[in-house]
């Protein structure tokens, strides 16, 4: 196609205006909003005198008796599992790094690409080749 | 309405807020939009744009002006909506079914939608997109932005971006070839 060509994304100006609508005033309350979010994001958490909280009740001392008993065989049993399957640090960091990725990595982002890979050459990736070697996408669809 | 050279002037002289004022009646709506052709649903949209905005608020005293304040805001806008998308499908609260299908039809449902058919397909063919190519379509199509600002944006080379939008132009274009 020559780049005077109009095609249906080219050649019709209308579709690039937005088909939505927003709620009526929503953009006037907005600033007022973001303040408000920002206000209580940015509070201090207030929190209780951990002493009061912890001996208030004999029930909190039963619950952290059993909790601390489930923790102890859980550890003494994974310690069992571990020495079997003698997984390493980099398998373990896999599963612990996941959800920790930075929003500031965009890289990071196309981790999670949908893309699924293949033994052979898509058209998607001789052209990725093409543009990495300096030739212009525009010119392919000049052939 | 303040540019981005007097914003940050208006910074520099100690006036945080008033800087922060600024960007907000000057980006509101461009990113409002920005962050919906992601989402396809105004509740997330405006979660996500508020966010976005407390997030340049708290960054605004380690912003070093290395980049420019477009760039940068654009980045956390679309770092905040990328993220939010990529939760979505690592917690399956998509559930089974690929994330694409539901926001797929998310189109169809949404109340706000007054446009017509092809402009409805569009944004339906966009959904069906993997990440990057849906972020430089939307970039670059309806906001008009240049490679070389893009390529600030989301990290990757104006090279690579330019092969992402082949492709993306492609698939859309054929896809809306199949129906009109």
């Amino acid at each position: 196609m020559s780049k005077d060509e109009k095609d249906i994304l080219t050649g019709n100006e209308g579709l690039k205006k937005m088909p939505f609508r927003v709620p009526e005033g929503y953009f006037d309350g907005l600033e007022a909003r973001i303040h408000a979010r920002i206000a209580e994001e940015t509070a201090p958490v207030k929190r209780r005198p951990l002493r009061g909280r912890i001996f208030r009740s004999p029930a909190y001392l039963s619950a952290a008796a059993v909790l601390a008993i489930i923790v102890a065989g859980g550890l003494l049993m994974s310690r069992g599992d571990m020495q079997e399957d003698d997984w390493s640090e980099e398998q373990y960091a896999l599963y612990r790094d996941v959800d920790i990725i930075p929003v500031t990595e965009p890289e990071s982002i196309w981790l999670s690409s949908y893309e699924e890979t293949s033994d052979t050459l898509s058209t998607e990736d001789i052209i990725d080749y093409l543009v990495y070697i300096g030739i212009e996408p525009e010119e392919f669809d000049n052939e | 309405m303040a540019d981005d050279r007097e914003i940050m002037s208006i910074y520099r002289s100690g006036d945080r807020e008033g800087a922060f004022r600024e960007i907000i009646r000057n980006y509101r709506e461009r990113l409002y939009w920005h962050i919906r052709r992601f989402t396809c649903s105004h509740e997330d949209t405006d979660d996500l744009l508020q966010e976005t905005f407390v997030k340049i608020w708290t960054g605004l005293p380690d912003f070093r002006e290395d980049s420019r304040l477009f760039t940068w805001i654009y980045r956390i806008a679309t770092n905040e909506t990328l993220n939010f998308l990529r939760r979505q499908r690592t917690h399956g609260l998509s559930g089974s079914e690929p994330l694409e299908n539901i926001l797929y039809r998310k189109v169809d449902d949404d109340p706000y939608f007054n446009g017509d058919m092809l402009q409805r397909e569009l944004h339906k063919a966009i959904q069906k997109l993997p990440p990057r190519q849906k972020a430089v379509f939307n970039m670059r199509y309806f906001e008009d932005m240049g490679y070389n600002d893009m390529a600030e944006i989301l990290g990757v080379s104006a090279g690579a971006l330019k092969a992402s939008y082949h492709h993306a132009y492609i698939k859309i274009k054929e896809e809306l070839e199949k129906i009109f």
